[in-house]
C-alpha cells in the first residue's frame, strides 16, 4: 500500500497503483471498505417497498453488523493484519460459514465502491478450511462428498434413479451431441425428477442429440468451492472434465444453476473446453432457431426467481461495467410461453433476494436458509402470483422445504416444467 | 439598599421606577393571568445594562419578567412573584437590514409598525401574525412562534439567532452567531443548546437582547381569491389539494366572526357584516416575485382553476360583495393592524379571549364541534364565536384559534367567559390538540399531562437558573 | 480490554436478561465490526466495544440505559450510515456498549399530513419508497439513501432539497427520547394525550433545543428511539423508472415536471449571486453548488473511469451550479421555472451545459436528488479530509471558502488536488449554505499518524481564529474550542454533568467531561 510520504514525493494522488487500476488482493479489498453500509440494502433506485429493500440475507437474520459484508471486511482486515485469531476470537467460522455466498453485497460494493467482497469471503473460506476452521456439518458433508461423489449425503449407486426407464443414451455406451449434467440436488430429491425429465423430453422435442451419465456422473464441485473445499473442487473438476473427455463430450447442458457457475467460471481454469448451456440457455437457441415451438396456452401468473449462481455471480468482474449475469434469458423463455404473465418481484436480477440453498447455510444453518427461502416466498406471494418459478434445482427444492404448510403456498416450478407444458 | 435604589446606581435614576401607576400598569394585561404588581420597572437600554440588572438580581434573588412588549394577550409579561420588570422599550434598534442574505437583526423593543415601516422602504417584509398589534414587539411575538400568514415554506420559524444573558448575567449567543462577535450569523442551529430551547420559553432561560429574523422579498404583484365556504369540513379538501402542490403564498381560514371583526370599523359594523359573510372564507394570495412575475401568477391561477374544478369550489373576487376586499387583503397580508381606536379583536366587546393550539387539517372539524358544543354550554352565541385556522408548511399542520369575545368590565360574563375558556381548551387538549405555548392556566392543564417533559426542562432550568429568577411561576417552573 | 473480568461477566449477563442471548454479543469477531471508522480519520475511532445489543424497543433502550446507570459502563449508539466516527467505543473506557439499533426498524406514513414515523434503523431509501406511493419525498443527506432517517435528521445538516425544504434540524416532528436516567421524554405533539406524532413545538421550550445544533448531540444526552420526520410534497411517479444494470443503470423522473438546469460560472462570486437570485425568485426542487469532484467522482462507475476521465470534468466544468425546476403544480410551473433559471444565469455570467455533459450529468443527478445510490463512491479513493465552512449565510460562504482552500492546499501532496473545490448545499431558498470543502486523502498509516493529526490540529485553530462555528465541530470535543465560543464547552458540560452524571452516555463526543472536570467544577 502506497503512504502518502511516497506519494509526497512522487507527486501523485493515491500513490497505489491499486487506486488506479483494480486488482484482487484480499488486504486491500478489506481496506477499501468505506462502512458505507451499501452493501445491506439493495439499489436504491430499484426501493419500491420499505419490507423488501434488504439485500443480505445474513446480516437480516443475524443482525449484527459482523453478519454483513461490512463486517467480514473489518474481520478480514484484523486477521490479516494479526489483530485477531482463532483464540482470541472464536467466533471468526461463524461469521464466515453464516453467509450464503449469495453475492448481493456484491452487487452494491461494486455499484459504489469497486471491489468484489464475495471473492474475498470466499478465500477467506478457503483459508478458514486450510486452518481447519469449517463446520462440523460440512466436514460432514465432504466427507460424504469424498465417498458417495454427491453434496447430497447419499448413495452414490442412486444417482441414475431418477432417469431409470427414460429413453435416453448413456454417453458411457454411446456418444451424444449434448451431454445433460442433472446436478447433485435434482438427482437425490425425487421431488426434482420432473425437471430432470422434463429437460430431456424438451431437449428431445426438438430433436436434440442428448445424453447422460447417470450413476457415473459426479458432483461439479461448485459447493465444496463455496465453503472452501478447494482441493476437493479441484478433484472433481479435474474428473468430471476427465471423464467428459474419455466420452467426446463437446456440449454440457445443465439445469444445476450452481453445476453451470462452476463449469463455465471455474472448470476453464482447470482446463475444461467443453461448451456449457444453462438449460434455459439452450431451450432460448432451440426457440430462436425454430426448433422447439411452444404452442400451448400455460395461463398462469407466475414471478421469476433470479439464482444467484445463474444471476450476479455469473459476472466476471470489470471495474465499472455492469454486474452482468443470466437475467433476460429465463425472463426471454417465459415470455415465450403462451398464456404465462410474468409479474416481477421487488428484488430481481443484481438485486435478487437469495433463496437460501447456497453456501454451505443449508447445510450448516438450516434455520438461516429455510427463514431466507421464506422471505422469498412472502416476496413472491406479495406479486399477487400463482407460482414462483426458477431455473435452478437447489432454490426450487430450498423453496418446497420452506413452505409452512399453512394452505397458502405458492406452486413452485422451474421454467422448464411450464415449457414441457407448453409443448 | 432597595432593589430601585440598586437598579439606580446601575440604570440611572431615569431609568427605573416604582411609581404605583407604572407597577399597576405592568401588573396586568388583557389574559385572565391573576395581576401582580412588580417591584420596580427597569428600563434598559442596551445589554451591557441587562447583564448588571441581571447580575443584580441574581445575587440578590431578585425575580426578573422581561417585558418586551407594551402590548401582551397572554399573561407571559406579568411577574408573578414580583420583583424586577426588564423593560425593553427603549431598546428598539434596528441593528442591520441585510437585503442580500435577506434578515433583519433589531433589539426587543423594536414594534411591528416600526420594523414594516423600515421594510416598506427596501421592499421586504417579515412574516407578521394576522393583523398584529403595531405596538408589539417583534421579537416576542416570534419568540413566542405567533403563526404568520404563509405556509408556503417548509419550515415555519422566522426566528432566527439570538444574543442572551443568562440568568447567571454569563452572555450566550445561539445558533451561528456563537462566535464572539459573529453579529451577522444567522443560522439558528449552532451548538447545544440552540436558539430553539429559548423559543416558547417566555423568557424563563434567558433574556434576548437582540435577535435575527427571516426577512422576505415583498411580491411584484399579486392576486387575491376568496373561497366561500358554508361548513367548516368545506375548508378542509380546498386546503390540502391547494397547499400540497406549494401554490399561492399568503393562505388563511376565516369564519365570518373573524373576517368582520378584521374588516369593521366599530361594534354595529361588525354584526352587520358577520351576518353577512360566508361562515368560512378561505383567502388565497398568488404571488409573483423578482422574475417573470406575470408568468408565475399565470401558472399559479391556472393551477388554482385546476383544482377549484377538481374539487368543486368557486373562485371570487370578494365575499358579501365587500368592495375592495382583495385591496383590504394585501393591507391584511403584509401589514400589522392600522386602524384606529380599538383594536379590532376588542371590537365586538371590548375583550377578547383566544384558545389557541396546533393540530391537523383534517381533525379541524372535530375540534370545531367540540369547542362549539362546550361554546352552547356556556350560553355563548355561537355566531360570535371566531374562528381562524392558520395552516403551515404546506398543509402539515394548522394553527387553529377559536375567539370569545366579552365585556371585560362585566363581572359575571367574564367569569362565564372563565369557565368555557378552561372548559373548552381541556376538552381540545384531551382530543390531542397541542398547546405549544402553555400559558397561564394552560401550564398546569398541559404539564400535567407531560412530567418527564418537565422534568426535562426543570433540569434545564436548574443548570441555567438555578435562583428561579427569571420569569418564576411561568410554564413549569 | 477486560472481556474476562467478573464486571465484564455481570453486565454481560445482565444484558442477556434483558434481551436474550441471541442479542447480546462480546464474540471479538463480532465486536470487530464496530470498530473501524473508515471513511475519517482513525485516530478518531480505533476503540472496540465490549458488548453489541441489539434493543428491539424503547422499553429495551430504557433497560440497557438504566442497567448503564447501576453499573456505570459507557455505551454508545448508531443505526445505518457512515458516521462510526461519532460513536463507536474509546480507548481506556472499559466495558463500553456498543447500541445497534437493527431490530428497531418500523416505519409509518402519514400521507395525508405528510409526515413519517420513524424508529432509527429505518433508511432513507425506505422511507423515500414508501413516501413515493403518495407522491412524498424525504431528504437525502450527503451520507446517501442507506442513511438512518433518524440519525440524519437528528444529526445531519442538509441534503439534496435543502433548497426547498430547509435543514434537516427542522425536518423533527414529535419525538421520543430515552434520558440517560431511562426516562422516556415526549415531545412536540406527543406530549398531549391522544396528540399522535405531527408536530414538533413544545410545550413551552422546545427541548429540540438540546437534541441538536449545527452540532448534534450523538447519544452524550441518551438515545432518541422514534421520531416522526417532515416528509414534502413532489410531483412524482409512485415508482422510479429505471433501465438497465448496475452500475450502468439509468434512472429516469419525468421531463415535464422535473427540468434540470446545470450551468458554469466565471468565479464563486457570480454563482454564489445567481444562487441568490435563483432564491429571491424562489424556483427550483433543488440547487446546489457543486465543486468539480462531487460530479466526477460520482459520475464514475469505477476508479479507472474516474482517473480516466479526470481531464474531461476539470475541463469542462467550472464554478458549477446544478439544480432542478420542479412543476409541483404543473407542468407549466416547471416551465417557468425553468425560464428564470436560464434568465438568471445568463444575467450573472452563467452558462448553460448541454449536449453529452447534460446529459451524463442528468442522468448522474436527477434521480439521486432523491435516491441517492452512488454516494458511497466519494470514498474510493482512500478517504477524505473534510474541510468545513460556516454554515451560514451566502455571503459568509464565499468568505469561507477561500480560506479553506488556502487552509488545505499546503497539504498537497499529500492530499489530493481538487483543484479548489467550491462545494455548498444552499437550504431555504439559499438563505443559508453549508459549505463543505473536502480534501482526498490517502488511506494509509503514514497519514494517519503523522499527516492527520497536523492537519486536524490547524483546522481546529483556524476554526478558532475565524471564529466559524462550522462541521470542524467534528473533529474532537468543543472542549479544543469552546473557549473562543463563548465558552459552549462549558454550557454543555452542565448539561451533559445533569442528564448524564456519570457520564456514561457516549462519554468523550462533543464535550470530553474528564478534560472539562479538570479545569471546572461542577
Amino acid at each position: 500500500m502506497g503512504t502518502a510520504k511516497a506519494n509526497k514525493e512522487a507527486k501523485v494522488f493515491p500513490l497505489d497503483d491499486w487506486y488506479h487500476k483494480y486488482y484482487y488482493d484480499k488486504l486491500k479489498v478489506a481496506n477499501g471498505c468505506m462502512r458505507c453500509s451499501q452493501c445491506k440494502w439493495i439499489d436504491w433506485f430499484e426501493a419500491k417497498q420499505q419490507r423488501f429493500s434488504r439485500v443480505c440475507p445474513c446480516n437480516t437474520y443475524y443482525k449484527f453488523d459482523a453478519y454483513s459484508s461490512q463486517g467480514k471486511m473489518d474481520l478480514t482486515k484484523a486477521i490479516l493484519e494479526g489483530r485477531l485469531d482463532y483464540d482470541s476470537a472464536p467466533g471468526i467460522s461463524d461469521v464466515y460459514y453464516k453467509c450464503d455466498t449469495c453475492g448481493g453485497c456484491d452487487a452494491s460494493c461494486k455499484r459504489v465502491n469497486d471491489m468484489e467482497p464475495v471473492r474475498l469471503f470466499l478465500d477467506m473460506r478457503a483459508k478458514l478450511v486450510e486452518d481447519g476452521q469449517m463446520p462440523l456439518e460440512h466436514m460432514m458433508v465432504i466427507e460424504a462428498l469424498r465417498k458417495e461423489d454427491n453434496m447430497m449425503m447419499a448413495p452414490k449407486a442412486d444417482r441414475g434413479k431418477w432417469a431409470d426407464g427414460l429413453d435416453v443414451k448413456r454417453v458411457t455406451q454411446e456418444s451424444a451431441e449434448v451431454l445433460f449434467h442433472a446436478g447433485c440436488s435434482s438427482s437425490f430429491d425425487e421431488r426434482m425428477w420432473p425437471l430432470l425429465k422434463n429437460s430431456i423430453e424438451v431437449l428431445k422435442a426438438a430433436k436434440v442429440d442428448v445424453g447422460i451419465l447417470g450413476k457415473d456422473e459426479s458432483c461439479c464441485g461448485c459447493r465444496a468451492y463455496d465453503m472452501g473445499f478447494r482441493g476437493e473442487f479441484t478433484k472433481f473438476a479435474q474428473n468430471n472434465i476427465d471423464l467428459w473427455k474419455n466420452a467426446g463430450v463437446k456440449t454440457v447442458v445443465t439445469a444445476c444453476a450452481d453445476g453451470y457457475w462452476a463449469f463455465k467460471r471455474l472448470y476453464p481454469d482447470v482446463g475444461s473446453n467443453v461448451q456449457v448451456f444453462h438449460i434455459l440457455e439452450y431451450i432460448e437457441k432451440l426457440i430462436e432457431e425454430d426448433k422447439l415451438k411452444l404452442t400451448n396456452r400455460v395461463p398462469m401468473r407466475v414471478t421469476y426467481h433470479d439464482p444467484c449462481h445463474l444471476g450476479r455471480r455469473m459476472n466476471i468482474y470489470q471495474p465499472g461495467e455492469a454486474i452482468m449475469g443470466m437475467y433476460e434469458t429465463p425472463r426471454n423463455v417465459l415470455r415465450a410461453i403462451p398464456g404465462v404473465e410474468l409479474k416481477e418481484m421487488y428484488r430481481i436480477k443484481e438485486y435478487a433476494w437469495c433463496c437460501g440453498a447456497g453456501g454451505g447455510v443449508k447445510e450448516a444453518f438450516p434455520d438461516f436458509s429455510e427463514w431466507t427461502a421464506r422471505e422469498r416466498l412472502l416476496e413472491a406471494s406479495a406479486t399477487g402470483a400463482k407460482a414462483m418459478v426458477t431455473a435452478c434445482s437447489w432454490c426450487e427444492r430450498n423453496f418446497l422445504d420452506a413452505q409452512t404448510g399453512n394452505g397458502r403456498e405458492m406452486e413452485i416450478y422451474d421454467i422448464v416444467d411450464l415449457v414441457k407444458k407448453a409443448l | 439598599m432597595t432593589i430601585l435604589s440598586e437598579l439606580s446606581s446601575i440604570l440611572g435614576a431615569d431609568s427605573v421606577s416604582d411609581d404605583a401607576e407604572v407597577l399597576e400598569q405592568y401588573s396586568r394585561d388583557s389574559s385572565f393571568v391573576q395581576p401582580r404588581r412588580p417591584n420596580c420597572v427597569a428600563f434598559v437600554k442596551n445589554a451591557d445594562e441587562v447583564q448588571q440588572v441581571v447580575k443584580y438580581a441574581n445575587e440578590h434573588r431578585v425575580p426578573i419578567t422581561p417585558r418586551s412588549s407594551a402590548i401582551s394577550f397572554y399573561g407571559a409579561g406579568i411577574p408573578g412573584e414580583g420583583g424586577i420588570i426588564l423593560d425593553f422599550s427603549k431598546m428598539t434598534k434596528i441593528m442591520e437590514i441585510n437585503d442580500r442574505d435577506r434578515f433583519v437583526r433589531i433589539e426587543p423593543g423594536v414594534t411591528w409598525a416600526q420594523l414594516q415601516a423600515e421594510l416598506d422602504k427596501v421592499g421586504m417584509f417579515v412574516p407578521a401574525p394576522l393583523q398584529v398589534h403595531p405596538q408589539k414587539s417583534v421579537l416576542t411575538s416570534t419568540m413566542e412562534r405567533e403563526p404568520n400568514l404563509i405556509p408556503k415554506y417548509e419550515y415555519n420559524e422566522t426566528f432566527l439567532t439570538s444574543e442572551m444573558v443568562m440568568p447567571n448575567a454569563d452572555m450566550f449567543w445561539t445558533g451561528s452567531a456563537i462566535g464572539k462577535g459573529h453579529n451577522d450569523g444567522i443560522n439558528p442551529e449552532g451548538v447545544i443548546p440552540s436558539t430553539r430551547l429559548f423559543l416558547g420559553a417566555q423568557g424563563t432561560l434567558g433574556v434576548a437582547t437582540w435577535a435575527t429574523m427571516r426577512a422576505f422579498y415583498k411580491p411584484t404583484i399579486s392576486k387575491i381569491y376568496f373561497i366561500a365556504c358554508d361548513k367548516i369540513e368545506d375548508v378542509v379538501e380546498p386546503s390540502y389539494q391547494i397547499l400540497r402542490v406549494r401554490l399561492g403564498s399568503e393562505y388563511l381560514i376565516l369564519n365570518n366572526a373573524q373576517l368582520a371583526a378584521m374588516l369593521a370599523k366599530d361594534a354595529a359594523e361588525y354584526a352587520d357584516l358577520r351576518d353577512k359573510l360566508p361562515n368560512y372564507t378561505i383567502a388565497v394570495c398568488l404571488c409573483g416575485l423578482s422574475h417573470r412575475p406575470e408568468e408565475k401568477i399565470a401558472y399559479e391561477d391556472e393551477a388554482l382553476q385546476e383544482i377549484a374544478s377538481r374539487v368543486q369550489f368557486d373562485l371570487l373576487n370578494t365575499v358579501a360583495a365587500i368592495p375592495d376586499l382583495q385591496g383590504h387583503f394585501e393591507q391584511i397580508m403584509r401589514q400589522p393592524w392600522s386602524g384606529q381606536g380599538t383594536y379590532w379583536k376588542f371590537i365586538a366587546k371590548g375583550g377578547r379571549h383566544d384558545i389557541f393550539f396546533q393540530t391537523t387539517l383534517d381533525k379541524v372539524s372535530e375540534f370545531t364541534k367540540a369547542v362549539s358544543e362546550v361554546a352552547t354550554k356556556y350560553r355563548y352565541p355561537l355566531s360570535d364565536m371566531s374562528i381562524y385556522i392558520q395552516p403551515k408548511e404546506a398543509g402539515r399542520v394548522c394553527y387553529c384559534e377559536y375567539g370569545f369575545s366579552c365585556d371585560p368590565d362585566n363581572e359575571d360574563e367574564c367569569d362565564r367567559i372563565k369557565g368555557l375558556y378552561m372548559e373548552a381548551s381541556e376538552r381540545v387538549f384531551n382530543m390531542g390538540g397541542l398547546f405549544s405555548n402553555p400559558y397561564g392556566a394552560w401550564s398546569e392543564m398541559v404539564y400535567s399531562h407531560a412530567t418527564a417533559y418537565v422534568s426535562t426542562l426543570k433540569t434545564v432550568k436548574q443548570i441555567f437558573d438555578p435562583n428561579n429568577i427569571l420569569n418564576p411561576g411561568k410554564l413549569c417552573f | 480490554m477486560p472481556l474476562d473480568d467478573d464486571r465484564h461477566k455481570l453486565i454481560y449477563d445482565e444484558l442477556v436478561n434483558i434481551l436474550g442471548e441471541q442479542y447480546v454479543s462480546d464474540e471479538p469477531a463480532v465486536l470487530e465490526a464496530y470498530s473501524r471508522c473508515a471513511l475519517t480519520m482513525a485516530s478518531l475511532s480505533k476503540g472496540r466495544a465490549e458488548f453489541i445489543v441489539l434493543p428491539g424497543s424503547t422499553e429495551d433502550v430504557q433497560k440497557i440505559l438504566r442497567l448503564a446507570r447501576r453499573y456505570k459502563f459507557p455505551y454508545s449508539v448508531t443505526s445505518t450510515g457512515m458516521r462510526m466516527y461519532t460513536c463507536n467505543a474509546v480507548q481506556g473506557y472499559e466495558h463500553w456498549c456498543f447500541i445497534d439499533p437493527k431490530r428497531m426498524n418500523k416505519l409509518e406514513i402519514d400521507p395525508k399530513n405528510m409526515y413519517a414515523i420513524v424508529q432509527p434503523y429505518v433508511t432513507i431509501g425506505q422511507v423515500m419508497a414508501e413516501g413515493m406511493k403518495y407522491g412524498l419525498h424525504s431528504e437525502i443527506p450527503g451520507s446517501g439513501s442507506q442513511s438512518s432517517v433518524l440519525a440524519h435528521n437528528i444529526a445531519g445538516e442538509v441534503g439534496w432539497t435543502c433548497w426547498r425544504t430547509g435543514s434537516s434540524a427542522r425536518n423533527i416532528l414529535g419525538m421520543e427520547w430515552v434520558l440517560p436516567s431511562g426516562e422516556v421524554v415526549k415531545s412536540g405533539s406527543l406530549a398531549s394525550p391522544n396528540g399522535g406524532w405531527f408536530w414538533s413545538e413544545g410545550p413551552g421550550p422546545d427541548i429540540r433545543g438540546l437534541l441538536r445544533g449545527l452540532v448534534p448531540h450523538f447519544g452524550i444526552l441518551g438515545i432518541v428511539t422514534k421520531v416522526a420526520v417532515k416528509l414534502f410534497p413532489f410531483p412524482s411517479p409512485r415508482v422510479l423508472p429505471t433501465e438497465g444494470v448496475q452500475p450502468q443503470k439509468k434512472a429516469y423522473l419525468p421531463k415535464d415536471r422535473f427540468r434540470p438546469v446545470f450551468a458554469n460560472f466565471p468565479s464563486l462570486e457570480a454563482k454564489a449571486q445567481a444562487i441568490r437570485e435563483l432564491g429571491k425568485a424562489e424556483v427550483g426542487g433543488w440547487v446546489m453548488s457543486y465543486g468539480v469532484y462531487d460530479i466526477h467522482q460520482w459520475q464514475a462507475s469505477s476508479r479507472e473511469k474516474y482517473f480516466a476521465e479526470y481531464d474531461y470534468w476539470y475541463s469542462n466544468l467550472k464554478h458549477l451550479v446544478v439544480g432542478g425546476a420542479w412543476g409541483y403544480a404543473s407542468v407549466k410551473q416547471a416551465e417557468y421555472e425553468e425560464r428564470v433559471f436560464k434568465d438568471i444565469i445568463a444575467d450573472n455570467g452563467g452558462e448553460l451545459l448541454t449536449g453529452e455533459l447534460y446529459e451524463k450529468m442528468d442522468h448522474l443527478l436527477t434521480p439521486n436528488t432523491i435516491r441517492d445510490t452512488y454516494r458511497s463512491r466519494f470514498t474510493r479513493s482512500g478517504g477524505v479530509v473534510f474541510g468545513g465552512g460556516d454554515f451560514d449565510s451566502l455571503d459568509n460562504a464565499v468568505r469561507s471558502i477561500p480560506t479553506q482552500w488556502e487552509l488545505l492546499e499546503k497539504w498537497i501532496p499529500p492530499l489530493g488536488d481538487l483543484h479548489r473545490p467550491d462545494k455548498f448545499w444552499p437550504a431555504e431558498f439559499g438563505r443559508f449554505c453549508y459549505p463543505e470543502v473536502d480534501y482526498l486523502r490517502d488511506k494509509s498509516e503514514y497519514f494517519e499518524t503523522e499527516i492527520g493529526p497536523k492537519i486536524k490540529k490547524e483546522l481546529i485553530q483556524h476554526s478558532r481564529d475565524a471564529q466559524v462555528a462550522s462541521g470542524k465541530f467534528y473533529l474532537g470535543p468543543l472542549n479544543d474550542i469552546g473557549s473562543a465560543f463563548a465558552d459552549c464547552h462549558i454550557v454543555l458540560g452542565k448539561i451533559k454533568q445533569a442528564f448524564d452524571p456519570d457520564n456514561i452516555a457516549n462519554p468523550t463526543r462533543i464535550v470530553d467531561m474528564k478534560r472539562l472536570k479538570e479545569t471546572e467544577t461542577f
